[in-house]
């Protein structure tokens, strides 16, 4: 019985001992935007949730506030000074960027959502081509309470489903302080007021700096080595003997390997696809056995050749998204990063070798 | 040579001593010691976790050579190797080794605590808490602590299959080739992993509180096998997991890995693991604070909870007096170190002249023949 009174008192006297945070009444950051300002640093810009106190219970709209400042946690507390709640970043889902600033380096974003352990690992960073606050004013306005989560889910059906390469907080950071590759984002514009994804942004180790762009199609390519797709989608134009045509190959599902020679200056890159035909703008019928055999071969030549040119741009360039160096690193002893990419990356050869397989033409012959 | 042994109803099986040496291994040190261990070894940290966890295997076979032979607590045995004033000195300084971990351990869990989830929560309010609780749980006597072993230890095991989740964004490319250390800093991140493995030590005290006590040793070595088990994973799904640079920088990089856990239903599952390990450090916190206030009671013949009503009021202060990460580190790093050489120096030491004894004695007794 004393025991029970004695537990009863703890447990009167514990209750808020600490901070709380009740849902409604902070500002549960969504989206943080960054723009460039020029010597300030940056101007950041986030979205958070707002609870209508009076009218229909349901409804919620999407507040955004920005300040200028020149590290992250600083402008959170500029930002507390103008919110009518405290602002908490536990909930971020978007990170994004405009490439004027990615250009200086994301090092100093990163570095504090790293530290912060509030903060997610499956966040989503983007590059934006425009100015990041209008995208997230324009969506404020238009999509009202899911402005927030709008773009990070934008990004998640793109990976998933598309052309674009797996990348996170986590990815992001790996491939940051990882000495044999380099970081890639997705790059983003605006289609008509509508955020949209054209591509991907490769940044440089260490500091993070956007160096190099890669549209759509190479983005696929990308993808195809760095993780394998299960699901992607690539337009070819069929030139072959008596077909002609636009093919449509979906779901392409693909295994790739990449050997190095002992000494770092030979790659063999293969890759096994795997596609679904789905549309044939030609006008033979997708039963003719000599037809899909042209697909895959144009599907073949195409790829190879589109790799090849991929890694010469890569190698011309410097960078390594793909992780060649890591590569090399898993295979030598004497492993020395500054000299694999002083000397070997833009001097190494390499055979691209493709396969195709059409294993379906859909519900129709 | 049989006088503190306790009575039979306090006893607990000898498989207990699985749920002892098990319990009392894991505990905050699985949060963060890669990286110590990686400081030494790099990428080849998985071989150190291996070669550490033979080497504490044998430092627990020597100890138990030891145990065996005198069936009783290391108290006794410090008397009757060193006399009475020697004996009883060295085993205060392992009292308050035990006593010194209970509070790193509490410490360090306090510290967790305050940077992921209560920033603000102040050290003396949990420490006093916890105080309170071990108070309880210590006057239900050794069978009560060795239960709280064996609830800290079926409980979160769950949360080991957890660990297995990152394995989604592993990098097998990392950990190649192998062997990139040489054999001496591999040996170096063994050392560190040690640190890691501490806990068996605990036995000393606790031997005479095993029914059967000698068949307990394949018990005890298998406790420490399924720990070594579980220390190997978790670094190999971090080293697969992690860049080096990035996880040079990391404090706890098992909880940080959690961050990449969701689950429809939770959406940050490291907040879970974080409190299911409250039930991990439980066990190790009672049961070093039962193993030095028997001690205590042992050297000074006093009762155990008058031992309990110092001590335990010095173990709600000592954490208020770590304020910083710097603070705590040295303080953790000064105590896994003495840990070390107890595990792998002391004890090793102690079979030696225990050894040297048994010859003295031996050849005495054939020359009287």
């Amino acid at each position: 019985m004393k025991r029970t009174k004695c537990v009863l008192v703890f447990l009167l006297i514990l209750t808020s001992c600490v901070h709380t945070e009740i849902i409604d009444q902070i500002a549960l950051v969504q989206t943080i935007a960054v723009d460039d300002a020029g010597e300030d640093g940056f101007e950041k810009t986030v979205t958070f949730p707002v609870f209508l106190e009076q009218g229909e219970e349901s409804l919620m709209e999407t507040k955004a506030l920005s300040t200028t400042s020149s590290t992250l946690k600083e402008a959170k507390t500029l930002l507390n000074m103008r919110s009518q709640r405290p602002v908490s970043y536990g909930q971020i889902r978007t990170v994004i960027i405009e490439d004027d600033y990615a250009e200086k380096g994301l090092e100093h974003i990163v570095e504090p959502l790293y530290r912060d352990p509030l903060i997610g690992y499956r966040l989503n960073l983007a590059i934006f081509d425009v100015n990041t606050k209008d995208v997230i004013e324009t969506i404020r306005d238009r999509d009202k309470e899911r402005a927030g989560v709008m773009i990070s889910e934008m990004i998640d059906q793109n990976q998933e489903h598309e052309n674009i390469p797996h990348t996170d907080l986590h990815r992001f950071l790996f491939t940051l302080y990882s000495d044999g590759r380099d970081p890639v984002l997705p790059l983003m514009t605006t289609i008509d007021d509508h955020p949209a994804v054209q591509g991907i942004g490769v940044l440089t180790s260490g500091k993070g700096k956007l160096v190099h762009t890669l549209d759509l199609k190479e983005s696929f390519l990308l993808k195809l080595l760095l993780s394998g797709s299960k699901e992607g989608t690539q337009i070819f134009n069929i030139e072959e003997g008596p077909f002609s045509g636009q093919a449509l190959i979906d779901q392409i599902d693909s295994k790739r390997r990449i050997k190095v020679n002992e000494d770092g200056t030979h790659y063999e890159i293969s890759l096994d696809l795997k596609g679904v035909l789905t549309d044939f703008t030609g006008e033979t019928n997708t039963d003719e056995p000599k037809l899909i055999s042209a697909i895959e071969k144009t599907v073949k030549r195409e790829v190879k050749d589109d790799m090849e040119n991929l890694v010469k741009t890569l190698q011309e360039k410097g960078v390594d998204p793909i992780g060649f160096g890591e590569k090399y690193r898993s295979q030598t002893r004497d492993w020395n990063a500054e000299m694999y990419y002083d000397t070997l990356y833009e001097n190494f050869n390499f055979d691209v070798d493709v396969k195709m397989q059409v294993i379906q033409t859909g519900a129709i012959e | 040579m049989m006088s503190s042994q306790p009575p039979k109803y306090v006893q607990t099986p000898p498989f207990s001593a699985f749920f002892l040496v098990h319990a009392m291994q894991i505990g905050v040190g699985v949060l963060g010691f890669q990286r110590v261990v990686m400081e030494a070894s790099g990428y080849d940290a998985w071989m150190s976790v291996l070669f550490a966890g033979v080497g504490v295997s044998v430092s627990i076979w020597l100890m138990y050579i030891i145990l065996n032979t005198y069936e009783a607590d290391i108290v006794t045995i410090h008397k009757l190797l060193f006399g009475s004033l020697i004996g009883n000195a060295l085993s205060l300084i392992l009292m308050i080794y035990f006593f010194v971990v209970a509070v790193v351990i509490l410490r360090t869990f306090i510290e967790v605590l305050q940077v992921w989830v209560f920033y603000d929560l102040q050290t003396w309010v949990l420490s006093v808490l916890a105080a309170v609780f071990f108070w309880f749980a210590l006057n239900g006597g050794f069978r009560l602590v060795a239960g709280l072993c064996v609830f800290g230890v079926l409980f979160p095991s769950g949360l080991f299959i957890i660990l297995y989740l990152p394995l989604e964004y592993a990098e097998i490319n990392n950990i190649l080739p192998i062997l990139q250390h040489n054999f001496q800093e591999v040996a170096l991140g063994a050392k560190e992993t040690i640190l890691a493995y501490i806990g068996p030590e605990l036995l000393l005290m606790a031997y005479p509180f095993i029914e059967r006590a000698r068949l307990s040793h394949k018990w005890a070595q298998m406790g420490h096998a399924a720990t070594v088990y579980i220390y190997f994973s978790v670094m190999v799904v971090s080293l697969l997991f992690y860049s080096e640079m990035q996880i040079e920088r990391l404090i706890w990089p098992t909880l940080t890995m959690l961050k990449i856990v969701e689950f429809p239903f939770i959406e940050r599952f490291e907040y879970v693991g974080l409190f299911l390990w409250l039930i991990v450090v439980t066990p190790n916190i009672a049961l070093c604070l039962w193993a030095s206030s028997r001690g205590v009671k042992r050297i000074f013949s006093i009762r155990q909870r008058t031992a309990l009503y110092v001590m335990l009021p010095i173990f709600a202060t000592l954490p208020t007096f770590f304020a910083d990460r710097q603070g705590i580190e040295t303080f953790n790093n000064a105590v896994s170190t003495f840990g070390l050489y107890i595990l792998i120096g002391y004890l090793p030491f102690l079979f030696i002249i225990h050894q040297l004894k048994r010859w003295l004695k031996g050849g005495r007794r054939n020359e009287t023949n």
